[in-house]
Protein backbone atom coordinates (compact mmCIF):
# COMPACT_ATOMS: atom_id res chain seq x y z
CA UNK A 1 0.00 0.00 0.00
CA UNK A 2 1.61 2.97 -0.61
CA UNK A 3 1.13 5.84 1.74
CA UNK A 4 2.07 9.71 2.17
CA UNK A 5 5.27 8.78 3.85
CA UNK A 6 6.10 6.45 -0.17
CA UNK A 7 6.73 10.33 -1.43
CA UNK A 8 8.66 12.20 1.45
CA UNK A 9 12.29 12.39 1.00
CA UNK A 10 13.90 9.64 2.71
CA UNK A 11 16.65 10.19 4.97
CA UNK A 12 20.08 10.12 3.71
CA UNK A 13 22.68 7.23 5.01
CA UNK A 14 24.47 9.89 6.06
CA UNK A 15 25.12 12.28 8.96
CA UNK A 16 22.68 14.24 10.69
CA UNK A 17 22.07 16.94 13.63
CA UNK A 18 19.50 18.65 15.28
CA UNK A 19 17.98 21.66 14.57
CA UNK A 20 18.54 24.41 17.00
CA UNK A 21 17.06 27.93 16.57
CA UNK A 22 20.80 29.58 17.48
CA UNK A 23 21.62 27.69 14.35
CA UNK A 24 18.49 28.25 11.74
CA UNK A 25 20.28 30.77 9.82
CA UNK A 26 23.68 29.60 9.27
CA UNK A 27 22.24 25.74 8.47
CA UNK A 28 20.46 27.52 5.47
CA UNK A 29 23.61 29.54 4.84
CA UNK A 30 25.71 26.41 4.69
CA UNK A 31 24.08 24.31 2.66
CA UNK A 32 26.46 24.74 -0.32
CA UNK A 33 29.51 24.13 1.78
CA UNK A 34 31.31 20.82 1.38
CA UNK A 35 30.81 19.81 5.16
CA UNK A 36 27.36 20.01 6.03
CA UNK A 37 25.12 18.53 7.86
CA UNK A 38 22.54 15.84 4.91
CA UNK A 39 19.28 16.06 7.02
CA UNK A 40 18.26 17.30 10.33
CA UNK A 41 16.43 16.31 13.74
CA UNK A 42 13.21 18.15 15.89
CA UNK A 43 12.16 17.48 18.39
CA UNK A 44 8.38 18.01 17.09
CA UNK A 45 6.81 19.32 20.61
CA UNK A 46 8.63 22.49 19.85
CA UNK A 47 6.99 23.12 16.88
CA UNK A 48 3.34 22.11 18.36
CA UNK A 49 2.06 25.56 17.58
CA UNK A 50 0.00 27.52 14.74
CA UNK A 51 2.15 29.55 13.11
CA UNK A 52 5.07 32.37 14.72
CA UNK A 53 9.12 32.17 14.46
CA UNK A 54 10.01 28.40 14.89
CA UNK A 55 7.53 27.15 12.16
CA UNK A 56 8.77 29.85 10.05
CA UNK A 57 12.26 28.50 9.96
CA UNK A 58 11.09 24.85 10.00
CA UNK A 59 9.20 25.29 6.57
CA UNK A 60 12.00 27.10 5.16
CA UNK A 61 14.88 23.95 6.12
CA UNK A 62 12.34 21.49 5.88
CA UNK A 63 12.28 22.66 2.06
CA UNK A 64 16.38 22.16 1.83
CA UNK A 65 16.73 19.08 3.90
CA UNK A 66 15.12 15.84 4.69
CA UNK A 67 13.67 16.65 8.34
CA UNK A 68 13.33 13.56 11.11
CA UNK A 69 11.05 14.24 13.69
CA UNK A 70 12.16 12.87 17.38
CA UNK A 71 8.72 12.67 19.35
CA UNK A 72 9.31 12.81 23.10
CA UNK A 73 5.79 13.58 24.46
CA UNK A 74 3.82 10.76 23.14
CA UNK A 75 4.19 8.49 25.93
CA UNK A 76 4.18 5.15 24.00
CA UNK A 77 4.36 3.12 27.22
CA UNK A 78 1.99 4.47 29.81
CA UNK A 79 -1.41 2.08 30.66
CA UNK A 80 -3.62 3.94 29.13
CA UNK A 81 -1.94 4.52 25.69
CA UNK A 82 -0.26 7.25 23.68
CA UNK A 83 -1.17 10.65 24.61
CA UNK A 84 -3.76 12.04 21.80
CA UNK A 85 -3.14 15.26 22.16
CA UNK A 86 0.28 15.08 21.47
CA UNK A 87 -0.47 12.89 18.60
CA UNK A 88 -3.31 14.85 16.98
CA UNK A 89 -0.35 17.86 16.94
CA UNK A 90 1.92 15.48 15.89
CA UNK A 91 -0.48 14.76 12.77
CA UNK A 92 -1.16 18.46 11.99
CA UNK A 93 2.70 19.31 12.10
CA UNK A 94 3.32 16.64 9.98
CA UNK A 95 0.37 17.46 7.25
CA UNK A 96 2.14 21.04 6.98
CA UNK A 97 5.96 20.07 6.79
CA UNK A 98 7.28 16.60 5.31
CA UNK A 99 8.67 14.29 7.99
CA UNK A 100 11.11 12.07 6.52
CA UNK A 101 11.27 9.79 9.69
CA UNK A 102 9.31 10.11 13.13
CA UNK A 103 10.41 8.41 16.32
CA UNK A 104 9.37 8.10 19.83
CA UNK A 105 10.63 6.02 22.82
CA UNK A 106 10.31 2.99 24.27
CA UNK A 107 9.32 4.79 27.55
CA UNK A 108 6.56 6.45 29.39
CA UNK A 109 5.57 10.06 30.85
CA UNK A 110 2.46 10.22 31.40
CA UNK A 111 -0.38 9.15 33.62
CA UNK A 112 -3.68 10.31 33.47
CA UNK A 113 -3.32 13.19 34.96
CA UNK A 114 0.11 14.43 35.25
CA UNK A 115 2.99 14.77 32.99
CA UNK A 116 6.64 13.36 33.61
CA UNK A 117 9.31 15.37 31.36
CA UNK A 118 11.04 12.32 31.92
CA UNK A 119 11.47 9.28 29.90
CA UNK A 120 10.93 6.17 32.42
CA UNK A 121 11.41 2.93 32.14
CA UNK A 122 8.77 0.03 31.11
CA UNK A 123 9.32 -3.73 32.47
CA UNK A 124 10.29 -6.63 29.43
CA UNK A 125 7.10 -8.19 29.99
CA UNK A 126 4.33 -9.49 27.59
CA UNK A 127 1.57 -6.91 29.44
CA UNK A 128 4.27 -4.30 28.48
CA UNK A 129 4.76 -5.47 25.07
CA UNK A 130 0.77 -5.49 24.45
CA UNK A 131 0.58 -2.23 25.37
CA UNK A 132 3.35 -0.92 23.75
CA UNK A 133 2.28 -2.56 20.51
CA UNK A 134 -1.01 -1.40 20.47
CA UNK A 135 -0.14 2.31 21.33
CA UNK A 136 2.64 2.15 18.01
CA UNK A 137 -0.47 0.18 16.35
CA UNK A 138 -2.63 3.49 17.32
CA UNK A 139 0.19 5.91 16.43
CA UNK A 140 0.86 4.18 12.76
CA UNK A 141 -2.74 4.01 12.04
CA UNK A 142 -2.87 7.73 12.57
CA UNK A 143 -0.20 8.92 11.01
CA UNK A 144 -0.44 6.88 8.16
CA UNK A 145 3.37 5.54 8.54
CA UNK A 146 5.79 3.19 10.07
CA UNK A 147 7.36 4.65 12.92
CA UNK A 148 10.57 4.01 14.81
CA UNK A 149 11.04 3.49 18.79
CA UNK A 150 14.08 4.23 20.35
CA UNK A 151 15.88 2.17 22.59
CA UNK A 152 15.54 3.76 26.15
CA UNK A 153 18.63 5.11 28.58
CA UNK A 154 18.12 3.62 31.48
CA UNK A 155 18.60 3.78 35.07
CA UNK A 156 16.79 1.28 36.33
CA UNK A 157 15.57 -2.09 35.40
CA UNK A 158 12.70 -4.38 36.27
CA UNK A 159 12.83 -7.80 38.57
CA UNK A 160 11.14 -10.43 36.93
CA UNK A 161 11.58 -9.21 33.19
CA UNK A 162 10.34 -11.94 30.62
CA UNK A 163 13.09 -10.66 28.35
CA UNK A 164 16.43 -8.41 27.71
CA UNK A 165 15.79 -5.19 26.00
CA UNK A 166 16.67 -6.50 22.18
CA UNK A 167 14.49 -9.03 22.52
CA UNK A 168 11.37 -7.20 23.65
CA UNK A 169 12.38 -4.66 20.80
CA UNK A 170 12.55 -7.50 18.35
CA UNK A 171 9.38 -8.51 19.54
CA UNK A 172 7.90 -5.41 19.29
CA UNK A 173 8.68 -4.32 15.89
CA UNK A 174 7.48 -7.98 14.91
CA UNK A 175 4.17 -7.17 16.09
CA UNK A 176 3.78 -3.70 15.13
CA UNK A 177 5.88 -3.29 11.77
CA UNK A 178 7.28 -0.61 13.17
CA UNK A 179 11.51 -0.08 12.93
CA UNK A 180 14.21 0.94 15.90
CA UNK A 181 16.16 4.10 16.24
CA UNK A 182 19.28 2.03 17.75
CA UNK A 183 20.23 4.67 19.87
CA UNK A 184 24.20 3.86 21.20
CA UNK A 185 24.66 6.33 23.51
CA UNK A 186 21.32 5.04 25.41
CA UNK A 187 23.40 0.92 25.43
CA UNK A 188 26.54 2.94 27.09
CA UNK A 189 24.86 4.71 29.78
CA UNK A 190 22.52 1.40 30.44
CA UNK A 191 25.68 -0.95 30.53
CA UNK A 192 26.91 1.73 32.93
CA UNK A 193 23.80 1.88 35.21
CA UNK A 194 22.33 -1.25 35.11
CA UNK A 195 25.55 -3.40 33.67
CA UNK A 196 24.47 -4.87 30.33
CA UNK A 197 26.64 -6.15 27.96
CA UNK A 198 27.11 -3.58 25.29
CA UNK A 199 28.49 -5.46 22.31
CA UNK A 200 26.25 -8.46 23.58
CA UNK A 201 23.67 -6.09 22.81
CA UNK A 202 24.54 -4.64 19.63
CA UNK A 203 25.06 -8.40 18.24
CA UNK A 204 21.58 -8.76 18.94
CA UNK A 205 20.13 -6.34 16.91
CA UNK A 206 18.81 -7.22 13.80
CA UNK A 207 20.44 -4.16 10.96
CA UNK A 208 17.25 -4.80 9.20
CA UNK A 209 15.13 -3.12 11.94
CA UNK A 210 16.90 0.09 12.08
CA UNK A 211 16.21 2.79 10.41
CA UNK A 212 17.90 5.69 11.65
CA UNK A 213 21.34 5.47 14.87
CA UNK A 214 21.88 8.38 17.87
CA UNK A 215 25.18 8.91 19.00
CA UNK A 216 25.70 11.15 21.81
CA UNK A 217 27.80 12.24 24.38
CA UNK A 218 26.46 11.62 28.92
CA UNK A 219 27.50 12.87 31.77
CA UNK A 220 28.87 10.74 34.68
CA UNK A 221 28.38 11.18 38.44
CA UNK A 222 30.57 9.57 41.02
CA UNK A 223 29.03 8.13 44.00
CA UNK A 224 29.88 5.46 46.73
CA UNK A 225 27.56 2.90 45.53
CA UNK A 226 29.71 3.26 42.13
CA UNK A 227 28.92 5.95 38.83
CA UNK A 228 26.23 6.98 37.39
CA UNK A 229 25.75 8.03 33.76
CA UNK A 230 23.15 10.78 32.93
CA UNK A 231 22.04 10.54 29.98
CA UNK A 232 22.08 14.73 29.49
CA UNK A 233 23.27 14.79 25.59
CA UNK A 234 25.21 17.81 26.85
CA UNK A 235 28.84 16.56 25.73
CA UNK A 236 30.22 15.44 22.96
CA UNK A 237 30.23 11.70 21.88
CA UNK A 238 32.42 9.16 23.58
CA UNK A 239 35.04 7.36 22.04
CA UNK A 240 33.38 3.47 23.76
CA UNK A 241 30.19 5.39 21.73
CA UNK A 242 32.00 6.08 18.69
CA UNK A 243 34.10 2.35 18.95
CA UNK A 244 30.82 0.89 19.30
CA UNK A 245 29.32 2.44 16.37
CA UNK A 246 31.80 1.98 13.67
CA UNK A 247 31.57 -1.70 14.25
CA UNK A 248 27.62 -1.94 14.17
CA UNK A 249 27.94 0.40 10.31
CA UNK A 250 31.08 -2.19 9.50
CA UNK A 251 28.40 -4.78 9.81
CA UNK A 252 25.02 -3.29 9.26
CA UNK A 253 26.33 -1.29 6.62
CA UNK A 254 25.44 2.73 6.14
CA UNK A 255 22.42 3.56 8.54
CA UNK A 256 21.24 7.39 8.75
CA UNK A 257 23.10 8.87 11.75
CA UNK A 258 22.25 11.46 13.97
CA UNK A 259 24.68 13.41 16.21
CA UNK A 260 22.33 14.31 19.39
CA UNK A 261 23.26 17.56 21.14
CA UNK A 262 20.43 19.14 23.01
CA UNK A 263 22.62 20.82 26.36
CA UNK A 264 25.35 22.97 26.21
CA UNK A 265 24.63 23.19 22.85
CA UNK A 266 28.08 24.23 20.88
CA UNK A 267 29.17 26.43 18.08
CA UNK A 268 27.31 25.39 14.44
CA UNK A 269 30.68 24.52 12.96
CA UNK A 270 31.99 21.97 16.08
CA UNK A 271 28.73 20.21 15.23
CA UNK A 272 29.23 19.96 11.76
CA UNK A 273 32.77 18.24 12.34
CA UNK A 274 31.41 16.09 15.02
CA UNK A 275 28.78 14.69 12.08
CA UNK A 276 31.70 14.78 9.35
CA UNK A 277 33.28 11.95 11.50
CA UNK A 278 30.42 9.77 11.46
CA UNK A 279 30.06 10.83 7.72
CA UNK A 280 33.26 9.16 7.56
CA UNK A 281 32.38 5.57 8.85
CA UNK A 282 28.97 5.51 6.99
CA UNK A 283 31.53 6.33 3.92
CA UNK A 284 34.61 3.40 4.46
CA UNK A 285 31.41 0.90 4.42
CA UNK A 286 31.32 -1.44 1.35
CA UNK A 287 28.21 -0.82 0.49
CA UNK A 288 29.28 3.05 0.25
CA UNK A 289 31.76 2.55 -1.86
CA UNK A 290 29.63 0.15 -4.20
CA UNK A 291 26.82 2.73 -4.60
CA UNK A 292 27.36 4.81 -7.61
CA UNK A 293 27.02 8.74 -6.37
CA UNK A 294 26.71 11.21 -8.03
CA UNK A 295 29.60 14.34 -8.11
CA UNK A 296 27.10 16.17 -4.74
CA UNK A 297 26.88 13.21 -3.17
CA UNK A 298 30.25 11.76 -3.49
CA UNK A 299 31.51 11.31 -0.14
CA UNK A 300 35.12 12.31 -1.17
CA UNK A 301 33.65 15.63 -2.28
CA UNK A 302 31.99 16.01 0.87
CA UNK A 303 35.42 15.82 2.63
CA UNK A 304 37.30 19.31 3.95
CA UNK B 1 12.32 5.78 52.51
CA UNK B 2 11.09 2.50 51.61
CA UNK B 3 11.41 0.72 48.58
CA UNK B 4 8.05 -0.51 46.50
CA UNK B 5 8.09 -4.15 47.35
CA UNK B 6 9.90 -6.23 44.74
CA UNK B 7 9.91 -3.75 41.81
CA UNK B 8 13.16 -3.00 40.74
CA UNK B 9 16.67 -5.42 40.50
CA UNK B 10 19.69 -4.39 42.16
CA UNK B 11 21.14 -2.90 45.01
CA UNK B 12 18.36 -0.91 47.07
CA UNK B 13 21.16 2.47 47.35
CA UNK B 14 21.30 2.22 43.40
CA UNK B 15 17.51 2.11 43.31
CA UNK B 16 17.56 5.05 45.52
CA UNK B 17 20.09 6.99 43.11
CA UNK B 18 18.46 6.20 40.31
CA UNK B 19 15.15 7.26 41.45
CA UNK B 20 16.42 10.57 42.75
CA UNK B 21 17.69 10.77 39.78
CA UNK B 22 14.27 10.67 37.52
CA UNK B 23 12.92 12.86 40.14
CA UNK B 24 15.59 15.65 39.95
CA UNK B 25 15.39 15.45 36.01
CA UNK B 26 11.55 16.39 36.40
CA UNK B 27 11.96 18.56 38.34
CA UNK B 28 14.72 20.55 37.18
CA UNK B 29 12.50 20.36 33.65
CA UNK B 30 9.41 22.02 34.98
CA UNK B 31 11.32 24.84 36.96
CA UNK B 32 13.17 25.57 33.89
CA UNK B 33 10.05 25.52 31.96
CA UNK B 34 8.62 28.01 34.15
CA UNK B 35 11.48 30.13 33.93
CA UNK B 36 11.63 30.42 30.20
CA UNK B 37 7.82 30.84 30.51
CA UNK B 38 8.25 33.74 33.01
CA UNK B 39 11.02 36.11 32.27
CA UNK B 40 9.83 39.45 33.08
CA UNK B 41 8.04 37.97 36.85
CA UNK B 42 11.75 36.57 37.22
CA UNK B 43 13.32 39.88 36.88
CA UNK B 44 10.81 41.56 38.72
CA UNK B 45 11.50 39.22 41.75
CA UNK B 46 14.97 37.74 41.75
CA UNK B 47 16.13 34.99 41.20
CA UNK B 48 15.77 33.53 44.68
CA UNK B 49 11.77 34.72 45.06
CA UNK B 50 11.11 33.61 41.70
CA UNK B 51 12.39 29.79 42.58
CA UNK B 52 10.81 30.03 45.98
CA UNK B 53 7.53 30.29 43.80
CA UNK B 54 7.73 27.99 41.23
CA UNK B 55 8.71 24.94 43.53
CA UNK B 56 5.43 26.19 45.82
CA UNK B 57 3.39 26.39 42.41
CA UNK B 58 4.87 23.20 41.38
CA UNK B 59 4.19 21.55 44.42
CA UNK B 60 0.72 22.51 44.54
CA UNK B 61 0.03 20.48 42.09
CA UNK B 62 -0.38 22.73 39.25
CA UNK B 63 0.29 23.17 35.53
CA UNK B 64 1.47 18.97 35.60
CA UNK B 65 -1.03 17.68 33.23
CA UNK B 66 -0.12 19.10 30.16
CA UNK B 67 3.39 19.51 28.20
CA UNK B 68 6.03 21.65 29.55
CA UNK B 69 5.26 24.76 27.12
CA UNK B 70 1.91 24.90 28.84
CA UNK B 71 2.81 24.45 32.50
CA UNK B 72 2.56 28.14 33.51
CA UNK B 73 -1.09 28.37 32.36
CA UNK B 74 -2.38 28.80 35.86
CA UNK B 75 0.50 30.61 37.66
CA UNK B 76 -0.58 34.33 37.32
CA UNK B 77 -4.03 33.28 38.92
CA UNK B 78 -1.97 31.05 41.72
CA UNK B 79 0.18 34.23 42.00
CA UNK B 80 -3.21 36.20 42.60
CA UNK B 81 -4.76 33.32 45.08
CA UNK B 82 -1.77 33.48 46.85
CA UNK B 83 -2.13 37.61 47.79
CA UNK B 84 1.27 38.31 45.45
CA UNK B 85 -0.06 41.60 45.09
CA UNK B 86 -1.45 43.54 41.81
CA UNK B 87 1.65 44.98 40.27
CA UNK B 88 3.09 40.85 39.71
CA UNK B 89 0.68 39.12 38.87
CA UNK B 90 0.03 42.12 36.23
CA UNK B 91 3.57 40.82 34.97
CA UNK B 92 3.13 37.46 34.76
CA UNK B 93 -0.30 37.74 32.59
CA UNK B 94 2.17 40.14 30.28
CA UNK B 95 4.53 37.03 30.52
CA UNK B 96 2.21 34.09 29.72
CA UNK B 97 0.60 36.98 26.79
CA UNK B 98 3.73 37.37 25.16
CA UNK B 99 4.26 33.43 25.37
CA UNK B 100 0.70 33.00 23.66
CA UNK B 101 1.41 35.72 21.05
CA UNK B 102 4.45 33.33 20.52
CA UNK B 103 2.12 30.35 20.28
CA UNK B 104 -1.28 32.00 18.31
CA UNK B 105 -2.03 31.00 14.64
CA UNK B 106 -1.17 32.94 11.82
CA UNK B 107 -3.46 35.56 11.23
CA UNK B 108 -3.13 38.66 8.57
CA UNK B 109 -2.90 41.96 10.46
CA UNK B 110 -4.73 45.12 9.02
CA UNK B 111 -2.09 47.27 7.66
CA UNK B 112 -3.04 50.55 6.64
CA UNK B 113 -2.87 49.69 2.53
CA UNK B 114 -5.93 48.08 3.83
CA UNK B 115 -8.16 51.01 4.88
CA UNK B 116 -10.33 52.26 1.97
CA UNK B 117 -9.95 55.84 0.42
CA UNK B 118 -13.88 55.94 0.15
CA UNK B 119 -15.27 57.58 3.37
CA UNK B 120 -18.13 55.59 2.96
CA UNK B 121 -16.51 52.47 2.95
CA UNK B 122 -13.61 53.14 5.72
CA UNK B 123 -16.90 53.78 8.27
CA UNK B 124 -18.46 50.54 7.12
CA UNK B 125 -14.93 48.70 7.79
CA UNK B 126 -15.60 46.10 10.05
CA UNK B 127 -12.67 45.76 12.77
CA UNK B 128 -11.68 43.17 15.29
CA UNK B 129 -8.43 42.28 17.71
CA UNK B 130 -5.92 40.48 15.96
CA UNK B 131 -5.50 37.03 17.29
CA UNK B 132 -1.89 37.47 18.96
CA UNK B 133 -2.40 40.63 20.07
CA UNK B 134 -3.16 41.77 24.12
CA UNK B 135 -2.36 45.21 25.67
CA UNK B 136 -1.17 45.62 29.64
CA UNK B 137 -1.24 48.53 31.79
CA UNK B 138 2.18 49.83 31.80
CA UNK B 139 3.05 50.26 35.50
CA UNK B 140 6.68 51.30 36.81
CA UNK B 141 7.38 47.43 37.82
CA UNK B 142 6.37 46.49 34.17
CA UNK B 143 8.32 49.25 32.78
CA UNK B 144 11.61 47.82 34.92
CA UNK B 145 10.60 43.97 34.03
CA UNK B 146 10.83 44.50 30.47
CA UNK B 147 13.93 46.74 30.35
CA UNK B 148 11.94 49.79 28.62
CA UNK B 149 12.59 52.89 30.71
CA UNK B 150 11.75 54.75 27.74
CA UNK B 151 8.45 54.47 27.65
CA UNK B 152 7.49 56.29 30.98
CA UNK B 153 4.58 58.01 30.48
CA UNK B 154 2.39 55.65 28.11
CA UNK B 155 -0.52 54.42 29.45
CA UNK B 156 0.02 50.15 27.99
CA UNK B 157 2.48 47.92 26.29
CA UNK B 158 1.05 45.95 22.96
CA UNK B 159 2.01 42.83 22.32
CA UNK B 160 1.54 41.78 19.05
CA UNK B 161 2.49 39.32 16.52
CA UNK B 162 1.18 40.63 12.73
CA UNK B 163 4.14 38.06 11.27
CA UNK B 164 6.51 36.20 12.15
CA UNK B 165 8.12 37.84 15.65
CA UNK B 166 6.64 39.05 18.56
CA UNK B 167 7.17 42.86 19.08
CA UNK B 168 6.23 45.43 21.64
CA UNK B 169 4.63 49.42 21.28
CA UNK B 170 3.91 51.57 24.16
CA UNK B 171 0.42 53.04 23.76
CA UNK B 172 -1.17 56.49 24.04
CA UNK B 173 -3.89 57.00 26.66
CA UNK B 174 -6.22 57.43 23.60
CA UNK B 175 -4.81 54.21 21.20
CA UNK B 176 -5.26 52.30 24.60
CA UNK B 177 -8.84 53.50 25.18
CA UNK B 178 -9.16 52.42 21.28
CA UNK B 179 -7.75 48.86 22.23
CA UNK B 180 -10.73 48.88 25.06
CA UNK B 181 -13.48 49.67 22.78
CA UNK B 182 -12.64 46.56 20.51
CA UNK B 183 -13.08 44.08 23.11
CA UNK B 184 -16.13 43.41 20.25
CA UNK B 185 -15.80 43.59 16.76
CA UNK B 186 -16.83 46.89 16.08
CA UNK B 187 -16.95 49.23 13.05
CA UNK B 188 -15.02 52.31 12.22
CA UNK B 189 -17.46 54.13 12.80
CA UNK B 190 -18.58 52.72 16.09
CA UNK B 191 -14.50 52.92 16.83
CA UNK B 192 -14.77 56.66 16.55
CA UNK B 193 -17.83 57.21 17.79
CA UNK B 194 -16.81 55.86 21.08
CA UNK B 195 -13.52 57.15 21.04
CA UNK B 196 -15.12 61.00 20.83
CA UNK B 197 -16.90 60.52 23.79
CA UNK B 198 -13.70 61.13 25.78
CA UNK B 199 -10.98 62.62 22.99
CA UNK B 200 -10.81 65.45 21.33
CA UNK B 201 -11.75 64.50 17.31
CA UNK B 202 -7.82 65.57 16.63
CA UNK B 203 -6.89 62.20 18.67
CA UNK B 204 -9.09 59.62 17.13
CA UNK B 205 -7.24 58.87 14.18
CA UNK B 206 -4.23 59.00 15.38
CA UNK B 207 -4.93 56.53 17.99
CA UNK B 208 -6.51 54.06 15.30
CA UNK B 209 -3.28 54.36 13.37
CA UNK B 210 -1.60 53.44 16.58
CA UNK B 211 -2.89 50.54 16.54
CA UNK B 212 -2.84 49.48 12.77
CA UNK B 213 0.90 50.12 12.52
CA UNK B 214 1.75 47.87 15.96
CA UNK B 215 -0.23 45.15 13.64
CA UNK B 216 -2.79 44.61 16.48
CA UNK B 217 -5.76 44.67 14.19
CA UNK B 218 -7.60 42.37 11.75
CA UNK B 219 -10.23 42.58 9.83
CA UNK B 220 -13.21 42.00 11.57
CA UNK B 221 -16.66 39.90 10.12
CA UNK B 222 -19.24 41.71 7.87
CA UNK B 223 -22.17 42.05 10.17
Amino acid sequence: MTTLADHVRALPPRAGIGLKPQHYALMLDGLSDAVRPFWVEIHPQNYFRDGGVSRHWLERVADALPVSFHSTGLSLGSAGGPDMAQLDWLARLIDAVPASSVSDHISWSRTAHEYFPDLLPIPYIQASLDQMAASVGQVQDRLKRRILVENPSRMLAYQGDSWEEPEFIARLCAATGCGLLLDINNIVVSATNIGIDPQAYLDAIDPVLVGEIHLAGHAVEQHDVGPLAIDDHGSAVGEICWALYTDYIGRAGPIPTLIERDNDVPAYDVLVAEAQRADHVLCATKECADHVLTATEHCLASAA
Amino acid sequence: MALPGALFAGDARRILLAMAAHANTISHGRLVALEDSFTATRRALGEAAFNQLTRAYIEAGLGLDGQLNDIGHAFPDWLEAQGQGAALVAIARFDLAFLRAHHCRDAAALTLSDLPDDADALMALPLARHPAASAHALTPILLDAIEQPDWSGKAAILITRPDVAVRLFPLGVAAHDAWGVLAEPVTFAELCANLGVTHDDAAIIPAIIELVRAGALQLGTQP
